[in-house]
């Protein structure tokens, strides 16, 4: 069931939480299901990998976090991109597209 | 209170941490129900999608930089915890590692100072010092030649003679024709020299060095000026450069030093500045005192060295390369201006075939002096203790597995309550760094002192004051750093790897004792155990072994027969105030000290020689026959001595007679001599040398009568056998004093200084010591590293013992059960002390067989200091392998003993 989805890279994780949270405030949980829905249920995230990744971008100062009330009148913990969590996100994502496209390139040229 | 707030936060986020996990799983469990799943089973899905929870979070709060802190505060804390619980195994690994860090960074401290170190000057590696180099030796007619002359390392054609001392004349072409080197100098090794300080006289040791020295060198002055170029020239006011140290010592730190007046030799010299404080002289170790320049010692001692005559050599010369010029084309620069002079003139050194040339070899680390003198002992000393290093590691790491396995309970339960395995080898590495750092730091301490004493030892025994600096520099610690992390991570990481294999189950279920019983692991450590205590006696023996063959070189070298009687001698050098040796006053001197200390009561006989027997000085000559067909060349010592020295040092006389007083006023050829035997078979066969004559090679006329002949004895030194010796009349020249006496030679000192001052209060003794002592000073490396591997042998063998007795304590322990069952089957007290004892015996055997091996391939590279003893000696290897069996079976008793007190029924029902 499991064993057809790939595990996230770890760098790769990390872009995709920043991207995330750069479209608003937004709580662990629905990060996790958020990735699952646009990346079309591909990829797994174990909460074991999100929860240091979240705290790990936090201490870089890449992310915020506050504890608002969530949807469920709940309070949760909400993460919001910093300044600069979002020019680490401009960097990871270019250096994301270059390196999709050599890939890209290579599997092109070596057919 | 720090503590307090920081307490608080943690306590907050940890809460904040919680809460918002249990956020994300409560959302999941009401999305599962909301898709209409039964809360029972969301609960479950949704427990077994989040997985561990625990360890999801410590790894969360490991993503926080300032948790890895926490960590290792957390980690410290629990290990400072765990070894004080066991404050004896804590201190027997603390000792015993700190032993072996401190003995290594003591003896590398010493080779630090001696052969590492460079001098303290700018660009150290741009100073060199120039050596000739030639196929045949040169045509010299006199000079010196200094030690601390590099000797080409590494090169096959090492016989090449080279020397590093050039004429006076040389010097001054180089120094105004070269262009390579931004500046040169020349200077000449320390002498002895008398200077009055407020009326009272001292020594001191200075080193005359050219106007350009401190320039050459890239050194100012700390106070005052150095010496420049206007100093050394002929005639200028005496001046003087003091080293900081001496400045510090003899005159106080006295700012107001600078323009001085001393008395120096009796000229009186101005004081003209102080060096920097790290500069004491181009030889590491050796201090000079004072730096005067080369022109006040042609003042001084106008007969010397001869300034006119290019073969007399006795000028070293320092330089330092501009920085544009490479060494090699200085090389051949200088050998561009040194070569055509040589070779050509009536006084040519070297036949132009010699192809004379000059090297530049570095003057980095130095003149070598010491490094030549120390470096084999140094290095021995070093493989020892490096030896140590490996046992005591050994033996710590013997230790970490018996507790690491006693500790297997402790590591399941963490393991299966979730810890993870990396976590848990931090932990237990944390353990082994914070017994390495208090190993460490102690061992500095240790080393420190150790190493301390070590110098103040070779300094006493070597013929000036030492100054080897042993304090500890980055070097240093980053070498104690480098091998403490070496053992921390051998003795560390080897147990702890195995100790979190373990089967949970087993180790759960049982005892301590039956953890792991049969399964992989346990083949492991007991593996592991037996090969670390077999390696500890191996190397335990290889030390005891190479320890016993320099006690046996030192036994042999003191127990020698001479050929004199050494016990109940006083010897005495004395500095004359007479600076022309062949000034006359000199010898009536000799004569009334030898009467006035004869007429001491205790004093059974007075008499002196050019030196005293066995301090390693001589002289050597050559002499020929008179009827030989063959012009054959024999080579001999010779010793000039004054009446009554035979009877004196009771070297046996065989025939004729000894010296009287009026061979000592004879001018005429023939003079008298006195032959030894070895001497005498050499000239004249088998028959009586009584009366008969010989010459100085060479000689035209007949220039020795034989009066007497003397039984063979040694003279320069222990180790050389007897010479062929020839004993003249002391006509000439300083001598130094024998006394023998009826008692304890060192009684006399007193009675003997009051002796000397009578006669002359101008005279200042030098040195006073017995005939033993003096042989000792000989024999200090000797007797140094017998001591030292004698200690350190002892030393390997406690440990390796400590270490075999660990291991089968802990094995007793282990197999209480077992012997349980054999004592409840009918096995005797004696069959399990045996089964103990034997296990001990076979693993010390094991060890020797190997240990036997590898002194075998390595003695032979002690040989060069061993003396009548073989490198493969039979009587040393049986010695320490019985000596290492009688303390194999003591450390395997006791452990045997409790084994035997095992009580089947207590042993059984523990299970």
């Amino acid at each position: 069931m499991n064993e057809a989805k790939p595990e996230l890279l770890r760098g790769t994780l990390d872009m995709l939480i920043l991207k995330i949270v750069a479209l608003g405030p937004i709580h662990g949980y629905a990060i996790s299901q958020r990735i699952q829905q646009i990346s079309k249920d591909f990829f797994q995230v174990q909460q074991g990998s999100l929860y240091p990744a979240l705290h790990r971008l936090e201490d870089r100062g890449w992310l915020a976090a506050d504890w608002r009330e969530s949807e469920t009148g709940r309070n949760a913990k909400f993460y919001t991109l910093s300044r600069k969590g979002r020019r680490q996100l401009e960097t990871e994502r270019v250096y994301w597209e270059r390196l999709s496209d050599a890939v890209a390139l290579i599997l092109r040229t070596a057919e | 209170m720090h503590w307090l707030p920081r307490l608080f936060r943690k306590e907050q986020s940890e809460k904040h941490l919680d809460d918002e996990l249990r956020f994300h799983l409560e959302r999941q469990v009401s999305d599962y129900i909301a898709a209409g799943t039964p809360a029972e089973e969301a609960r479950r899905r949704a427990n077994l999608d989040f997985g561990g929870l625990e360890s999801i979070k410590q790894e969360t709060r490991e993503a926080h930089r300032g948790d890895f802190l926490d960590t290792l505060a957390q980690d410290i804390r629990f290990g400072l915890r765990t070894l004080r619980k066991s404050p004896v195994f804590t201190t027997v690994a603390i000792l015993t590692l700190a032993l072996g860090i401190g003995a290594n960074t003591a003896i590398f401290s010493l080779i630090n100072a001696v052969m590492l170190r460079s001098l303290p000057v700018p660009n150290p590696r741009d100073v060199v010092l120039l050596r000739w180099a030639a196929r045949r030796a040169p045509n010299i007619m006199g000079g010196y030649n200094w030690e601390g002359c590099p000797k080409e390392s590494g090169d096959p054609a090492a016989s090449v003679p080279t020397g590093c001392s050039f004429s006076y004349h040389m010097y001054q072409q180089i120094h105004t024709q070269q262009t390579v080197f931004s500046r040169t100098s020349a200077f000449i090794g320390s002498s002895d020299l008398r200077m009055k300080v407020d009326g009272r006289p001292v020594k001191l040791y200075g080193e005359f060095v050219g106007g350009d020295f401190f320039s050459t060198l890239g050194l100012r002055a700390e106070l005052g000026r150095v010496l420049d170029a206007s100093d050394d020239a002929p005639g200028a006011e005496p001046v003087a450069v003091l080293r900081y140290g001496y400045w510090q010592n003899q005159f106080g730190s006295d700012p107001a030093i600078i323009g001085r007046h001393v008395l120096l030799e009796s000229n009186v010299v101005t004081i003209v500045g102080v060096a920097p404080p790290a500069f004491t002289g181009l030889n590491p170790g050796i201090s000079d005192d004072v730096w005067l320049p080369l022109s006040f010692h042609f003042h001084l001692f106008p007969d010397e060295f001869r300034l006119d005559n290019p073969a007399n050599t006795w000028a070293e010369i320092v330089a330092r390369l501009k920085p544009e010029v490479t060494r090699a084309q200085a090389e051949s620069a200088i050998t561009a201006i040194f070569a055509p002079s040589v070779i050509s003139g009536p006084d040519a050194l070297f036949k132009p075939g010699d192809k004379p040339r000059i090297e530049l070899p570095e003057l980095a680390h130095g003149l070598v002096s010491l490094r030549e003198e120390f470096s084999k002992s140094l290095f021995v000393l070093m493989a020892a203790v490096g030896l140590i290093l490996l046992i005591a590691a050994a033996n710590i790491a013997g230790l970490m597995l018996s507790r690491a396995a006693s500790r297997q309970r402790e590591i399941a339960v963490r393991l299966a309550l979730g810890a993870r395995r990396q976590r848990i080898l931090r932990q237990l590495f944390t353990e082994s760094l914070m017994v390495v750092i208090a190993a460490a730091a102690l061992g500095i301490l240790l080393a420190y002192w150790g190493a301390s004493s070590l110098a103040v030892f070779l300094s006493a025994n070597w013929y000036q004051p030492l100054q080897i600096d042993v304090h500890p520099d980055p070097r240093v610690l980053g070498f104690t750093a480098a091998i403490a992390t070496f053992v921390g991570l051998f003795f560390g990481l080897a147990p702890g790897l195995h100790s979190t294999r373990v089967d949970l189950t087993h180790a759960l279920k049982g005892s301590a004792e039956s953890v792991n019983i049969g399964s992989r692991g346990e083949k492991r450590s007991l593996g592991l155990g037996s090969a670390l205590v077999i390696a500890q006696v191996a190397l335990s023996m290889v030390v005891l072994v190479g320890a016993g063959l320099l006690v046996h070189t030192l036994v042999n070298l003191q127990t020698m027969n001479v050929g004199f009687d050494t016990r109940n001698i006083l010897l005495l050098s004395i500095d004359p105030n007479i600076r022309d040796w062949k000034d006359p006053r000199l010898q009536y001197l000799h004569r009334d000290l030898q009467v006035r200390l004869a007429s001491i009561p205790a004093v059974l006989s007075a008499s002196y020689s050019m030196v005293p027997l066995l301090s390693g000085g001589n002289m050597d000559t050559m002499f020929q026959a008179l009827r030989t067909p063959i012009k054959s060349r024999i080579r001999s010592d010779e010793l000039p001595v004054g009446t009554r020295f035979f009877e004196t040092m009771h070297v046996e006389l065989l025939g004729g007679r000894t010296f009287n007083a009026a061979d000592f006023e004879a001018e005429a050829k023939p003079r008298p001599v006195i032959v030894n035997q070895m001497l005498a078979r050499l000239l004249f066969g088998e028959t009586n040398p009584i009366g008969q004559f010989f010459s100085d090679f060479g000689s035209k006329t007949v220039d020795y009568e034989v009066i007497g002949l003397v039984a063979d004895a040694k003279y320069a030194a222990l180790r050389s056998g007897v010479k062929p010796t020839a004993y003249l009349p002391l006509k000439v020249g300083g001598a130094s004093f024998e006394l023998r006496t009826a008692g304890e030679p060192k009684a006399l000192i007193p009675v003997v200084r009051a002796a000397v001052s009578e006669v002359n209060s101008n005279v200042l003794i030098t040195e006073i010591r017995t005939q033993t002592e003096q042989i000792d000073r000989t024999l200090y490396q000797e007797r140094l590293l017998a001591s030292l591997s004698s200690l350190f042998g002892v030393l390997a063998l406690g440990l390796a013992c400590i270490g075999l007795y660990g291991l089968l304590a802990y094995e007793v322990t282990r197999r209480t059960h077992e012997i349980g069952v054999r004592m409840a089957l009918g096995a005797a007290q004696r069959d399990v002390l045996r089964l103990v004892v034997w296990r001990g015996l076979s693993l010390a055997a094991i060890g020797a067989v190997i240990g036997v091996a590898a002194t075998v391939g390595l003695t032979r590279y002690l040989e060069s200091l061993l003396y009548g003893v073989n490198p493969v000696d039979p009587v040393t290897l049986a010695g320490v392998a019985a000596l290492l069996f009688v303390v194999a079976i003591a450390a395997c008793y006791i452990p045997a003993r409790r084994a035997t007190r095992v009580d089947p029924m207590i042993a059984l029902r523990y299970e």
